[in-house]
């Protein structure tokens, strides 16, 4: 679903993403870990589109983001970290601002939305305006938008922010079920549990850079931590990349 | 020591805009060389039109005085009611204020940081743009140095007197009102008393002060202007103050510089006695009135429920195209957000001004100074700038608008371009109709004929869709995500591109349809028609006149896209 190739992005002097190269399938739920400021949600945005790399290819689908943007936003869904809406509509206003921007038949668009938000507890305010909701509420809403065009790739950026053990327990369960149905999840989250209990695969990044990636009993290898949790193996693997990534910097600047 | 360190904060936010992504070494160093030509043009203005009033044998001394006194009215008069819009931003709205409330700050700590960082904020523009003024009085006068050392003192410490009457008015009003609402009402206030402002200054006739036999009326109203109006007024003892430098047979009692100095230290301790009384519940209000949780009200409102929305959503058949799915939702936020509804004020400001400004061209065309052509060209080009003023606040923050929000938009699978095309088309028709029905009524109103009339709509309506395409394209180019107030998003190096940008396309259009509209003119009324280079050249500029501000604003969108699409939110 996913393939990306050597990925990288520079602000400034910094390089935030230092040739990334790795591929997600269908059906797969991708976890994307990583200390703060590795580099997981510039990589997202990118392949959100939200976001130009400096180099390197992304492809969702085979759809080349640089080339075919359009093609690959219309089949990719987006849950940022933090829920930024458009404050002044209703929640069903929202969904049909959505609706429109995909182009979905009003009457999809009124069935899907009316069922979305009663799955996301949130119909008794369809019309009540976004800047009444909590935290945990817009979080809710911004999943149902983003289920409502039915895509192929979704991408969640630390989707438990903010979120009741209700509302936790009902995000991953539709993590799973996008899969069920064929779609894939692109999952950066910092809760090692939800990654433990949901991922197929995951990816731990840092400083820009995988340092590993594979299934959990894969990754308990790579640590030579048989046995333990995603959180002592993830702890283990970034301490490790953060040791050679000091090693590596020392041999530079050795006369 | 607290206060210190609460400042240094806010000093370190503004020396890091250098460097930070929304401002950057260049486009600080920009605004900077900008700020400072903008100063020296301020300075060579005043200079030249103080140097004809002193000129002026024998009361031109005694007219510069008067005008000291009117110009420093006015700047404690700007200086009091932005402090007090700003006061209800930095002591209730701010963003950082929760943090800091709920930190053992001592109340007079918080107080005094406040109280700086409101005056800085809401004064120095009024005080750096208003200071050529005094420099060219100098100048006028050939001022000691004393005299100079004296308005540098004196203007700053007159600027503190509004901002300790503001906070002193905003913890009042805090206790009882919402801030919000109440600083919402201000703005709206405020411009209502700068349009009012704005006429009676226009009833002056200031520019009659340069032909010496039209000088009369103003020097009725300036003469009618006591020396030092109110001794009570901050305003007189900075006058006081100056014109003891400038004359030394001034006549003012006691010393001024002390009389303004004690008086601003006792307004900040007053002002600091009523915000221990009244902040800690004058916050808590305001704090209350944002984040309203859902109410009975917001659910129980009959017919609006899910099956209601969903049903009446099903029964229109089709699809939205995403641009009318934009516009609608622009469309919703406006009417629902009432910050916004101040614009529409501004926007009528605008046209009483224009209609102020037009009555004195119709009277100098009545009087024949002005010949019938010349008069269609004037109300072109005054048409023109009401349309460049209109588009900077209308058009020019509509991408920044979108706030962080906008990460919908980016998203959504439609090229930047359309949405940029959509508010283009959406923003430019009205205001495209606004400006052909203000130069078409004024264009009646002149008896300038049907012909001047339609040439007038047909140059006036390209140019308003280019200047909005261009105001669209350069916020687009310089977007403000994280500011809401739409006035604010165009105090940036973008707006300033805009409005420069803006005039200039005025005034090369305006020139390129004087050979077309002439030669038409001559053509339908005389029946002649000039040969044919000439013929062909007037020709070529009318069309240019017509495509150039199409394509400047096509150029424009096109940019702003492109700028968007590469940078997202970190445009």
């Amino acid at each position: 679903m996913i393939v990306v190739e050597d990925l990288r992005k520079r602000y400034g002097r910094f390089d935030a993403v230092q040739g990334l190269s790795f591929e997600v399938q269908h059906g797969e739920v991708f976890g994307f870990l990583g200390p703060n400021g590795a580099g997981k949600s510039t990589t997202m945005r990118i392949i959100a589109g939200l976001i130009q790399p400096t180099s390197g290819t992304v492809r969702v689908d085979g759809h080349d983001l640089a080339r075919d943007p359009i093609a690959a936003k219309a089949i990719t869904s987006f849950i940022p970290d933090r829920p930024f809406l458009y404050e002044k509509l209703s929640a069903f206003e929202m969904l049909e601002l959505v609706g429109g921007l995909h182009q979905i038949p009003r009457s999809v668009v009124a069935s899907r939305g009316a069922a979305l938000l009663e799955r996301f507890e949130l119909s008794a305010w369809a019309d009540s305006l976004v800047e009444s909701f909590s935290h945990g509420m817009k979080q809710r809403l911004v999943f149902a938008t983003a289920l409502l065009p039915e895509p192929r790739l979704l991408i969640v950026d630390e989707p438990m922010v903010g979120l009741d053990p209700s509302g936790a327990r009902l995000v991953k369960a539709v993590l799973r079920e996008q899969c069920d149905a064929g779609s894939s999840v692109f999952l950066s989250t910092h809760t090692m549990d939800v990654a433990q209990e949901v991922c197929d695969r995951i990816a731990i990044l840092s400083r820009g850079k995988i340092a590993a990636l594979g299934t959990m009993d894969q990754l308990r290898t790579e640590a030579d931590q048989p046995g333990s949790s995603l959180e002592q193996v993830f702890l283990r693997l970034t301490e490790q990349a953060r040791a050679s990534a000091l090693a590596a910097e020392t041999r530079d600047e050795a006369p | 020591m607290i206060v210190g360190h609460l400042l240094r904060a806010k000093w370190r936010t503004l020396v890091n805009l250098r460097r930070s992504a929304q401002m950057g070494p260049k486009r600080f160093a920009a605004v900077v060389l900008l700020g400072l030509l903008v100063w020296v043009g301020i300075l060579g203005a005043s200079h030249w039109f103080l140097s004809q009033v002193v000129a002026i044998e024998p009361i031109g001394v005694v007219m510069l005085r008067k005008l000291m006194e009117l110009v420093l009215v006015f700047i404690l008069s700007i200086l009091t009611v932005s402090n007090l819009i700003a006061a209800f931003s930095t002591f209730f709205l701010a963003d950082d204020l929760p943090a800091l409330v709920a930190r053992p700050v001592p109340a007079n700590a918080l107080y005094l940081a406040r109280w700086f960082e409101n005056g800085l904020y809401a004064s120095w523009m009024t005080v750096t743009f208003s200071s050529p003024f005094f420099v060219a009085a100098g100048l006028a006068m050939d001022a000691p140095l004393g005299y100079h050392l004296s308005w540098m003192v004196a203007l700053p410490l007159l600027a503190t007197i509004p901002t300790s009457i503001a906070v002193t008015l905003a913890m009042m009003l805090g206790r009882v009102l919402s801030a919000r609402r109440t600083r919402q009402l201000l703005l709206v206030l405020a411009t209502a008393v700068f349009t009012v402002l704005f006429v009676l200054f226009r009833q002056l006739e200031p520019e009659r002060f340069v032909d010496p036999d039209q000088r009369a009326p103003l020097l009725d109203v300036l003469s009618q202007v006591q020396s030092s109006p109110t001794p009570w007024l901050p305003s007189a003892w900075v006058a006081d103050s100056l014109w003891s430098q400038l004359s030394p047979m001034s006549d003012a009692m006691g010393h001024p510089l002390l009389r303004l100095a004690t008086g601003a230290i006792a307004l900040v301790f007053v002002a600091g006695w009523v915000f221990r009384l009244t902040y800690p519940a004058a916050f808590s209000r305001a704090q209350e009135g944002q984040g309203r949780p859902p109410s009975d009200r917001d659910t129980d409102r009959p017919g609006r429920d899910l099956a209601t929305l969903a049903a009446r959503l099903a029964a229109r058949p089709g699809h939205d195209k995403p641009a009318r799915a934009l516009a609608r939702k622009d469309r919703r936020v406006f009417l629902r957000d009432t910050s916004q509804w101040t614009q529409m004020l501004l926007l009528v400001a605008l046209v009483a001004i224009y209609v102020v400004n037009f009555s004195y061209i119709r009277s100098a065309g009545d009087s024949g100074i002005i010949p019938p052509h010349g008069l269609h060209f004037i109300n072109l080009s005054l048409g023109g700038f009401v349309a460049v003023a209109v588009c900077v606040r209308f058009a020019f923050p509509a991408i920044s608008l979108e706030g962080r929000a906008f990460w919908i938009v980016l998203r959504a699978p439609l090229p930047m371009i359309e949405v940029l095309r959509g508010k283009w088309r959406a923003v430019g028709a009205p205001l495209c109709a606004l400006s052909a029905l203000l130069v078409s009524v004024t264009s009646v109103w002149l008896g300038s004929g049907l012909l001047l009339t339609a040439l007038a709509v047909l140059t006036i309506v390209p140019l308003t869709a280019g200047l909005t395409g261009l105001a669209l394209g350069l916020g687009a180019r310089f977007p403000r995500f994280h500011i809401d107030n739409a006035a604010k998003i165009a105090t940036g190096l973008g707006g300033v591109l805009y409005m420069m940008g803006g005039l200039v396309l005025l005034l090369v259009v305006v020139l390129l349809a004087v050979p077309a509209t002439l030669g038409l003119a001559q053509w339908v009324e005389h029946g002649y028609l000039p040969g044919g280079l000439r013929l062909a050249l007037g020709g070529l500029a009318g069309v240019i006149a017509l495509i150039l501000p199409l394509w400047t604003g096509r150029v424009a969108v096109r940019l702003g896209a492109r700028h968007l699409e590469a940078h997202g939110l970190n445009a």
